[in-house]
């Protein structure tokens, strides 16, 4: 069964007198869907998390989950489960014993319960585990067992702290892929919390951007990609070329002279922002052509990233090859790809 | 550090426990199997099973036996009832002032012996609680539980409190979480303490004979009682017998002794 969560107005700190973790939060999580939550170390993600566990109180505001407040429900009551980043198996249970646990604790029988076990772990490709011991597992085995032990629960609410964030990159992939497949099979409401873009983006129906305790931004993730509403939102999803000016005339007029730019407010201070990857560099510059010199150079594998100074400022571009520190390079800016920042309102349904 | 100085080490250790260990416990023996071993002998002129028949067969040990099994089984119990929940606290719940605390625990274990006896024979006296195996047990209290609360609380340092967090999420109750996660993963470690703490109340003497009020007889009183009498060969059988319950409580824990140090659970 699927059920929504409402985080109304979320204040929390830990101890009195203690730094604000979580600043006025609110979130809605529509029942059936995933909504990742992104954001750097330290801005209250898990702390969200604990609060709708049950695992904090909040200082302030309001968590209702199906329509009714569970601030004063037990963890135990409140029908969730919670996948950590390291899985905490029980040690001293058998690898079936653990994916069942939430079942003996609503009394359900051995003889189900170890039909059920079976069937969970053969879902995540474990299938004549079940008397293993958990030490027995490798890491990735481990967190698996940890994800079919929340599922096999029956939550109304799917947890999920960083639950991929501690395996190696291949494993991680395989994982993910499990994990849209398991949440998307039983339907459960989740909220998965990360601080992996590419993850929160292939998981999350919706995605909620943290930072310092409030939320930054909430939608969509193709729309948070693509046109981060703050600064601190865009920096986070790897946008770093800010440019300030002011709309006259349906151009803006910046420091360093007039920029088309396609999707701009009638008039007003703008600042508008694009990303590294729709930063052209070369012969095929078109609009919004200007001379840099390259200031900084760095192989990343599948591209190349370069710092160009430029009369706007230094503007991050990426590249199929290398070139040369000092060299002389044109720089376009597509029309199409400048968007303005706080063109798209954060969420706080 | 390399393989051949882990085993240098390691024989060196082994060496060192032979000696601490070992000697007395080879001394005893031909003490207590011993007629007539006089200096400047090695050995014992003759052998002879006459003093440990004669302590086998003696009323008094099988009583002094099963009083000191009452006693320490006692007050290991109450130290383990007050310890688990103490360590757990200092552990787990990391209250404030918890080095403090752990401090206030180990005062019992610097004043010397004769004057805690002392104290707490008064203070057992004035409360009317002197004389029975329950004053003793408590007695043996004061030094048992600074060991087990110590003792435990490094163990439970290592015990992790996310288990009981995922439990209770999957919708496991307290008592639940006690019988099925805490109890089963610290278990080893509880039970390690539990026969340390056993040990440590088992060799009490003075701590005894004043709050029993010389109406409880444990083996080390019975031994001491021996030795002062002038009678070696009694006394060395009798400690050799009073080695046995501390010897078994260790072998019984032995193979989870790394469970105080290494973190093992389970």
């Amino acid at each position: 069964m699927s059920v929504d969560l409402d985080i109304r107005g979320v204040d929390h700190r830990y101890g009195r007198g203690g730094p604000p973790v979580l600043r006025d939060v609110s979130l809605r999580v529509a029942a059936g869907t995933v909504t990742t939550v992104l954001g750097p170390s330290g801005g209250g993600k898990s702390t969200l998390l604990s609060v709708v566990a049950g695992l904090e109180t909040p200082t302030g505001g309001d968590v209702h989950i199906d329509g009714e407040s569970v601030l004063r429900v037990p963890p135990a009551q409140r029908g969730l489960a919670l996948v950590l980043q390291q899985p905490h198996l029980f040690p001293h249970m058998s690898v079936g014993e653990n994916v069942t646990f939430g079942l003996a604790a609503r009394g359900v029988d051995r003889a189900t319960r170890t039909a059920e076990a079976a069937r969970w772990l053969e879902m995540v490709e474990l299938d004549g585990m079940a008397d293993r011991r958990p030490r027995e597992l490798s890491g990735g085995e481990q967190q698996r067992v940890a994800l079919v032990r929340a599922l096999a629960s029956e939550p109304r609410l799917l947890l999920l702290d960083e639950p991929l964030a501690s395996l190696d990159p291949l494993v991680r992939a395989g994982l993910q892929t499990l994990l849209g497949r398991l949440i998307a099979e039983t339907g459960v409401t989740a909220v998965m919390v990360t601080h992996d873009r590419t993850e929160a983006m292939l998981l999350g129906d919706r995605t909620a951007l943290l930072i310092d305790g409030r939320l930054a931004a909430h939608g969509p993730p193709q729309d948070l990609f693509r046109r981060p509403p703050t600064r601190e939102a865009a920096r986070f999803m790897g946008v770093t070329t800010f440019i300030d000016g002011t709309v006259r005339e349906g151009r803006l007029l910046t420091s360093a002279g007039p920029l088309v730019v396609d999707a701009l407010p009638t008039s007003g201070e703008v600042t508008v922002a694009i990303r590294p990857e729709h930063v052209v560099l070369g012969d095929r510059a078109g609009t919004n052509r200007m001379d840099g010199v390259v200031a900084a150079c760095a192989f990343h594998g599948e591209f190349w990233d370069f710092v160009v100074d430029t009369p706007l400022g230094a503007i991050r571009a990426r590249g199929d090859r290398p070139r040369a520190s000092g060299e002389t390079v044109t720089v376009g800016l597509p029309p199409g790809h400048l968007f303005p920042l706080g063109a798209v309102e954060p969420e706080s349904d | 550090m390399t393989a051949m100085s882990r085993r240098a080490g390691g024989a060196a250790g082994w060496a060192v426990l032979l000696a601490l260990a070992g000697m007395p416990l080879i001394a005893l023996t031909t003490q207590a199997l011993a007629t007539g071993w006089f200096f400047p002998d090695l050995v014992p002129g003759e052998w002879t099973l006459d003093a440990v028949r004669r302590i086998a067969d003696d009323p008094r040990t099988r009583s002094a036996f099963l009083e000191g099994l009452r006693v320490s089984g006692l007050a290991t119990l109450m130290a383990m009832c007050l310890a688990v929940p103490a360590a757990r606290a200092l552990a787990i719940g990391r209250p404030r002032g918890a080095r403090w605390m752990a401090l206030g625990f180990l005062v019992p274990t610097v004043l010397p012996p004769v004057a805690l006896a002392m104290g707490l024979n008064v203070a057992l006296l004035r409360t009317g609680l002197a004389g029975g195996v329950w004053s003793v047990a408590v007695a043996h209290l004061v030094v048992t539980l600074p060991y087990a609360v110590l003792i435990l609380t490094a163990a439970l340092t290592r015990y992790d409190p996310a288990l009981e967090r995922q439990a209770a999420v999957l919708g496991a109750g307290p008592g639940m979480i006690l019988t099925r996660v805490f109890l089963p993963v610290a278990g080893p470690a509880i039970a390690t303490t539990a026969a340390l703490a056993f040990v440590v109340s088992w060799s009490q003497y003075l701590l005894t004979l004043l709050p029993g009020g010389g109406r409880i007889t444990t083996m080390p009183v019975l031994v001491l009682a021996a030795s002062a009498g002038g009678n070696p060969t009694a006394a060395a059988a009798l400690a050799l017998a009073a080695a046995v319950p501390p010897a078994l409580a260790i072998l019984l824990v032995v193979r989870r002794l790394d469970t105080l140090t290494t973190g093992r659970h389970g």
